[in-house]
């Protein structure tokens, strides 16, 4: 059920309660429907931590969720991130305009409590961990060569402007450990394979709503 | 026997709802979160040759529904046989393959492999949009063989007089597939399908409108209840697909 709404600049994101105890790793995402609103989709949520049966969502969440909703959900569905077990310097980076709020799980997941984090995007969230520094995305290339594992979140036409950002030639260049977030439409949870959020990965066609929506930034094709 | 029954027994459907091609696949999910059970299973749409998605695919939300736009991806007849045809042998309901092509010329070839292939009962051969009825009479023709033809036209393109040229021509059913339209996204014009509740008033007026004739009429959109899809068999549907609804309501 989802028991409180809160307001954000980019959009309301929730908590909601739930019956049972659901754990998406950061970068798995969560089918959701309510009953008896106008959504027609289901709609993609991530989570941005986990408390007990509480999962807070990250923004948006559709227009007319309110709280006492009761929400229907499919999931933990998809491949979420994977960094390597010993990261002391991680990099969030967002280029699609959600503050980073669906990587900053990462940060609650990691093993490590001495571990730094940086998050670069155009704002920071109101309610930032204070352990995370804010950095806007022209620090970018600077904040790379200190990172040994980033995370990022952006739409595929972004590429071009994560590698100039980044100063590589081609994605192959990033380092292998590196991981994105496909912002994309995630709409049948793979039940269709309906195509819509189709992602080249190493010259052939994946699905980012089954082998996604985290991918190798090295392994994303340029060809599309 | 009503013509619905006739229909049902001609095809072997034990009710009168399936899904609408595009919504589960080629292969059903074993889960259910429909309330009345499947007598079909309708697969993704199968082309020749493998098919990219669009350069630019989108969802397009707007109030009452959505418009997709897909590029209609898919991986083409042998790669979808070598992964399903065994397996669709095994299911409990007939199959419907969902054909995908540019002209009458690929169909031949691909109706003789599917009549190799067990439990496919039916082609729903995607009509593809503004043709003439002379090109949709050609289509059908090329798909005439052992196993029944149901042709599938976007709603807003069918003609009243088109229908009995249709059934004449071979067809046993005709799907009427949910329109087309454009909207705007990120200051773009796009076009695609339309899906969604919204579309449900016009679905109905069709099927009131050609259920007259003989030809039994597949409602093949905008059903978000069940009793918008009863509503739709007792105004004269044979039969109705269920999209983007079959997506919501599964169980944690
Ligand atoms: S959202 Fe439909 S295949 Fe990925």
């Amino acid at each position: 059920m989802l028991s409180e709404i809160f307001l954000t600049p980019i959009g309301r994101g929730a908590r909601l309660s739930c019956a049972s105890a659901l754990r998406p790793i950061a970068g798995q995402y969560l089918l959701a429907h309510a009953e008896g609103t106008h959504q027609v989709l289901p709609a993609a949520l991530f989570v941005r931590a986990a408390d007990g049966m509480d999962l807070v969502i990250a923004p948006p969440v559709p227009e007319d969720w309110l709280p006492g909703t009761e929400i229907y959900l499919r999931g933990p569905l998809g491949n979420g991130f994977h960094p390597p077990i010993a990261v002391r310097h991680m990099v969030l980076a967002d280029l699609s305009g959600h503050q980073g709020q669906r990587l900053l799980k990462l940060v609650s997941d990691a093993a490590d409590t001495s571990m730094e984090t940086v998050l670069l995007s155009d704002s920071a969230p109101a309610d930032l961990p204070l352990e995370i520094e804010f950095l806007p995305l022209k620090a970018f290339n600077e904040v790379l060569a200190w990172a040994d594992y980033l995370a990022v979140e952006m739409g595929l036409q972004q590429m071009n402007l994560l590698r100039e950002l980044s100063g590589v030639q081609t994605n192959r260049d990033f380092h292998s450990a590196f991981e994105v977030l496909v912002d994309t439409p995630l709409i049948c949870g793979g039940i269709a394979s309906c195509g819509v959020c189709s992602v080249r990965v190493n010259n052939h066609w994946q699905l980012a709503c089954k082998d996604g929506p985290v991918f190798r930034l090295s392994h994303l094709s340029e060809d599309e | 026997m009503t013509q619905r029954e006739r229909f049902l027994d001609r095809l072997e459907l034990s009710t009168p709802w399936m899904n609408a091609a595009g919504f589960l696949g080629y292969f059903p999910p074993t889960q259910r979160s429909w309330g009345a059970p499947m007598g079909a299973f309708v697969t993704n749409p199968v082309s020749l040759l493998p098919r990219k998605p669009a350069q630019l695919r989108q969802v397009v939300e707007y109030p009452g529904g959505f418009l997709l736009h897909t590029g209609l991806p898919s991986p083409g007849i042998a790669s979808v046989l070598k992964q399903n045809a065994a397996r669709w042998g095994k299911i409990a309901v007939p199959v419907w393959v969902h054909l995908l092509t540019q002209t009458p010329a690929e169909l031949p070839e691909m109706i003789e492999t599917l009549e190799g292939v067990e439990n496919v009962r039916a082609v729903e051969l995607g009509i593809p949009p503004g043709v003439p009825l002379k090109t949709i009479l050609e289509f059908i023709h090329a798909a005439s063989g052992e196993i029944a033809t149901i042709a599938c036209i976007c709603v807003d393109e069918i003609q009243n007089e088109w229908i009995s040229s249709i059934q004449d021509a071979g067809a046993a059913g005709l799907v009427l597939a949910a329109p087309r339209g454009m909207h705007k996204n990120s200051n773009r014009l796009t076009r695609g399908r339309l899906y969604g509740p919204a579309i449900f008033p016009y679905m109905l007026n069709a099927v009131c409108r050609l259920a007259q004739h003989d030809l039994p009429i597949i409602a093949g959109g905008g059903v978000y209840s069940q009793a918008d899809g009863e509503t739709l068999l007792e105004a004269g549907a044979a039969a109705v697909q269920l999209d983007a609804v079959l997506w919501r309501n599964w169980e944690t």
